[in-house]
């Protein structure tokens, strides 16, 4: 039942528009050991906290955006193409 | 105008709820209480106590003293055998003691075999009302509001803030749980500050009233979950004014809960408000100078008041026969109210006879919606924020509250934490789930020493009433019991939504709401009599009503079934071999204009998530289709890995802009060539080669492919066409019969060659090598989605392995989702099953543990034998769709 808001070419567009991607995640090396792999697969870190994720515009542009929220106050606190730096909003 | 009620009419009045037309006409018992069965009545009279919950049109649970009264409503009391004003099961409150708190846990565990029985019996007796399993659910719109400020509560605090905000210049709604402001308010100076404050908001153009609308929730945006009867409304405010007021405190003393005994807004409102004779003796507790009003509202509704006890600071003078400074520390009566014990300031007691006791209590604050907006921009107002506000005070912080809302003011106003407060010794500190004072003193001793253990063990604010009665209740006991860690055992428990109860089919508001996408053929479909059913978002066409003939035209004539619906891409640019390399398992970069391949999709552990085509044009573009089922998250999956590659590619999506229909069976040729010039023939366009040909004057990309095991060409052409083209074909196919023919007939072609579904075959962890599609993976390339994951695989042999399989004739054809033995012992199971017409016999795939998944090896599905195939079991060698 969250609601916030995900910056587009279009202006502010509310997050029912969108369907979520996850989180950022570095990608796996191709040679990577297989617990990491593993992890990678089947593992996210579901941080309560500050975390940079990925939206898709499905109903609207469809684009994909990346942003930084706290998922604990759903505050977005970096809109696609922002820099977070800790203690921002 | 009445209402029926359990067998007979009762009259009702104008501005009637089913409570006050039901006491008027003398019901005095209301309800059983849930665990011990004791005869509850009126309590609150503001939809916050559990007493009211009746049965309304087979509708559970409805609060009567909500609920507006309609004439011809049938109205019927729950929760009690045979009935509520002699009810059986009352016997269970003599028997207390076998009962104690915590209950469930600890009784039945010994004997085991006694515990199912008793469990039976105990589920069937307590439980609020028996809903109707036939009661066709009522499907709620889900709508989205925008207003500048959201006021919750159109008291004299919440319309002061709607009038200031909006003179501000902003849009303002307001939200309130009655059917009009004020109308639950008894005569007097409160009603008629709100009455001229509603006047004067009506006559604002950016004021909008919503009565008859509950807040349930409020979420972090901020965003306000509302109902009314009709809607569930999702409103997103920049600012939030919460002017819910407040309400009485529950008092705890001996038999608290008796018919009869209600909090002084409850009597007043009654009396006031909805003019019924609330009783005939009445004792009114003034805590507060509001009560000794209430004192007077049922002196003038013909109830003699024989006593008002007063507390500290109350000056009733002049009102009741008798003022007496003290408190009530006991309620007399065994079904109903009796008389009073009071004790005096002075420390005497006295009994005093009465039918009514109205508790006018210290107001405290309705805390839930403050406490969920914690944190959001949000101001209170009135009793929300300051219980016990004076009209003038109100009327004040409601004026300022709604100008900081409207000046968008960074103002989150965090509501006081409640504090603990007086509670009695004894008497049932919560009306929703039985549970005396004295239990939960019993609880502390056994361990659960904290407000939240309590709450959990006890069950005390768990109820209809969500602690609303209790919860500071709770909280008192724990602190009175450990006083050295008050601020621990009494800490707040978590509030959650809904924050009033709230039917199923309102919390699936909008679930039904899909988008429903269909083909530009769609309408000609129907007008032929065909059935559909869902495909992801699309609707496909099932049948035209007879299966076997659209079968057998396809494998002896010609038939022609809608794709429109597959996912369709075209994809191009500079890096556009790399990107295709990286998404398919199978090559690409050998593919030569004008040819085709196979391809599956796999995720980064390797299972398979669609398959489809993909064509080589000239020009070095790409032509991909996908499942229909596929398409929209297929889209978003390309471009994420596009952007995760940093590779430059175009991907369009041509799904709804191309139309797409395949001609299939042995006489497709000579169909086309009726409506196309360009050659079609064996050799100039041979099986898997894509043309662009002109059919009835419209450039197709022609793709020569089938899944039915038929020769056959999907025509792709622009979706403006679309119609033109399926009557030219329907026209041209007279000669051979064609028939159009849906996704049950197209399934049954599939299954005959042996092709697999993806998630009608296929899980969650079905590779390539389970499905035995090695051919479709060359783990030779340098990367792509699923390769490092699918040479782990690799590594051991998969535990099952899909397999074709079929019956000898005669044999019926088993259920999709069959179980499969072998040798007596469970092995895999069934996951399409269907009788080949053309073979005679029942053909399918089914999961089988690799050791068995041997060709000519023998199955049973659902005590059938049945033999393991080789790979198609039409046309194995592929001559027809070839031809």
């Amino acid at each position: 039942m969250s609601h916030f808001h995900i910056k587009t070419p279009f202006g502010l567009r509310p997050v029912s528009e969108f369907s979520y991607g996850g989180e950022v995640r570095p990608p796996l090396a191709p040679d990577a050991p297989d617990e990491e792999a593993i992890d990678h697969l089947w593992l996210r870190a579901n941080i309560a906290g500050v975390q940079k994720e990925r939206w898709f515009h499905s109903s609207g542009t469809r684009r994909w955006y990346t942003i930084v929220r706290d998922t604990r106050t759903n505050i977005v606190l970096a809109q696609p193409g922002e820099e977070y730096t800790e203690g921002s909003a | 105008m009445s209402i029926e009620f359990e067998g007979r009419d009762v009259a009702i009045q104008p501005g009637d709820t089913l409570a006050s037309a039901l006491y008027r006409d003398g019901v005095r018992v209301f309800s059983r209480s849930f665990k011990y069965h004791r005869p509850r009545g009126l309590y609150c009279l503001s939809g916050d106590c559990p007493n009211c919950l009746v049965t309304v049109d087979g509708e559970v649970n409805v609060r009567a003293c909500m609920c507006a009264a309609k004439d011809g409503q049938k109205v019927s009391r729950q929760n009690a055998w045979p009935s509520v004003d002699r009810d059986a099961l009352n016997v269970i409150d003599k028997f207390h003691p076998l009962m104690p708190v915590g209950f469930y846990y600890k009784a039945g565990i010994k004997p085991k075999f006694a515990w199912p029985m008793a469990e039976g019996v105990i589920r069937r007796v307590a439980g609020l009302g028996f809903s109707d399993k036939n009661d066709a659910p009522q499907d709620i719109d889900r709508i989205n509001r925008h207003p500048d400020v959201l006021v919750i509560g159109a008291g004299v605090a919440g319309l002061s803030a709607a009038i200031a905000a909006a003179d501000a210049g902003k849009r303002v709604m307001v939200i309130d749980e009655g059917s009009e402001p004020g109308l639950r308010v008894a005569a007097g100076p409160t009603k008629d500050a709100i009455n001229g404050l509603a006047a004067t908001a009506a006559a604002n153009a950016n004021i909008e009233l919503n009565p008859g609308t509950s807040a349930i929730g409020i979420y972090e945006g901020p965003m306000v979950l509302a109902i009314t009867a009709e809607q569930t409304l999702h409103i997103h405010p920049t600012n939030i004014v919460i002017a819910s007021g407040g309400m009485e405190m529950h008092r705890i003393f001996v038999s608290n809960d008796l018919p009869g005994i209600f909090m002084g807004r409850g009597a007043a409102r009654l009396a006031g408000a909805q003019g019924v004779k609330v009783g005939d003796t009445a004792v009114v507790w003034a805590e507060t100078q509001e009560a000794v009003e209430h004192a007077k509202t049922l002196a003038a509704s013909g109830t003699t008041v024989a006593a008002v006890v007063t507390g500290p600071g109350v000056d009733a003078s002049g009102v009741g026969n008798r003022q007496i400074a003290g408190e009530i520390v006991e309620a007399k009566g065994r079904k109903k109210l009796s008389g009073v014990v009071v004790k005096t300031s002075g420390g005497s007691t006295e009994e005093i006879a009465c039918d009514i006791l109205a508790c006018g209590a210290e107001i405290q604050q309705n805390m839930h919606l403050p406490r969920l907006a914690y944190d959001l921009p949000c101001v209170l107002a009135g009793d929300a924020a300051i219980p016990g506000t004076t009209l003038d005070e109100a009327a004040k912080q409601g004026t300022e509250a709604g100008a900081a809302a409207a000046a968008g003011l960074p103002l989150y106003v965090n509501p006081p934490a409640s504090q603990p407060r007086k509670c009695g010794t004894a008497g049932y500190v919560c009306l929703c789930e039985d549970v005396s004072v004295k239990e939960v003193e019993q609880a502390i001793d056994e361990g659960f020493e904290s407000a939240e253990l309590l709450k959990r063990y006890t069950t005390v604010t768990m109820g209809p009433c969500q602690g609303r009665l209790c919860a500071d209740q709770l909280r008192a006991i724990a602190e009175r019991k450990t006083p050295a860690e008050a601020a621990r055992v009494s800490a707040p428990t978590t509030l959650r939504p809904p924050v009033r109860p709230i039917r199923i089919e309102q919390a699936a508001a909008g679930a039904r709401h899909h988008i429903e996408r269909h083909t530009p053929l769609h309408q000609k479909h129907l007008e032929m009599g065909a059935s559909t059913l869902w495909a992801g978002p699309w609707k496909r066409i099932f049948s035209y009503g007879d299966m076997q003939a659209e079968y057998e035209a396809v494998r002896h004539r010609v038939g022609v079934i809608d794709v429109g619906t597959l996912g369709k891409f075209l994809l191009a640019g500079p890096d556009v071999v790399e990107f295709l390399e990286r998404i398919y398992p199978m090559r690409v970069a050998d593919l030569e204009p004008g040819k085709l391949r196979y391809g599956l999709m796999l995720e980064e552990g390797g299972v398979i998530i669609d398959d489809g085509t993909v064509c080589a044009l000239e020009g070095g573009a790409f032509y991909c289709t996908v499942t229909t089922s596929g398409a929209e998250r297929l889209e978003s999956w390309m471009l994420d890995w596009r952007e995760a590659w940093g590779l430059d590619v175009f991907v369009v999506n041509q799904t709804a802009s191309l139309a797409a229909v395949n001609v299939a069976g042995p006489h497709a040729r000579d169909l086309l060539e009726k409506l196309c010039d360009d050659p079609i023939d064996k050799e100039s366009f041979p099986y898997l080669r894509h043309r662009r040909i002109t059919v009835n004057g419209v450039s197709c990309l022609a793709i020569r492919l089938g899944f039915v095991g038929e020769l056959a060409y999907e025509l792709h052409f622009p979706a403006a066409n679309a119609v033109e083209m399926w009557d030219a074909i329907l026209e041209a196919g007279k000669e051979w019969d064609i028939k159009p023919f849906g996704l049950d007939a197209q399934r049954l072609l599939r299954l005959e060659k042996g092709h697999i579904i993806i998630s009608q075959d296929t899980d969650f962890e079905t590779t390539p090598w389970k499905v035995s599609m090695d051919w479709a993976v060359k783990l030779d390339k340098p990367d792509f989605v699923g390769k490092a994951a699918l040479i782990r695989a690799q590594r051991r042999t998969p535990r099952e392995t899909l397999v074709p399989w079929q019956m000898e004739p005669g044999m019926a054809t088993p259920a999709e989702g069959s179980i499969v033995t072998v040798g007596g012992n469970l092995n895999g199971r069934v996951t399409s099953s269907k009788m080949s017409y053309v073979l005679g016999h029942p053909v399918g795939l089914a999961w089988v543990t690799t050791e068995f998944a041997k060709a000519g090896g023998t199955i049973s599905i659902g005590g059938a034998p049945a033999s393991i195939g080789d790979h198609a079991f039409y046309d194995p060698e592929g001559v027809k769709l070839r031809a």
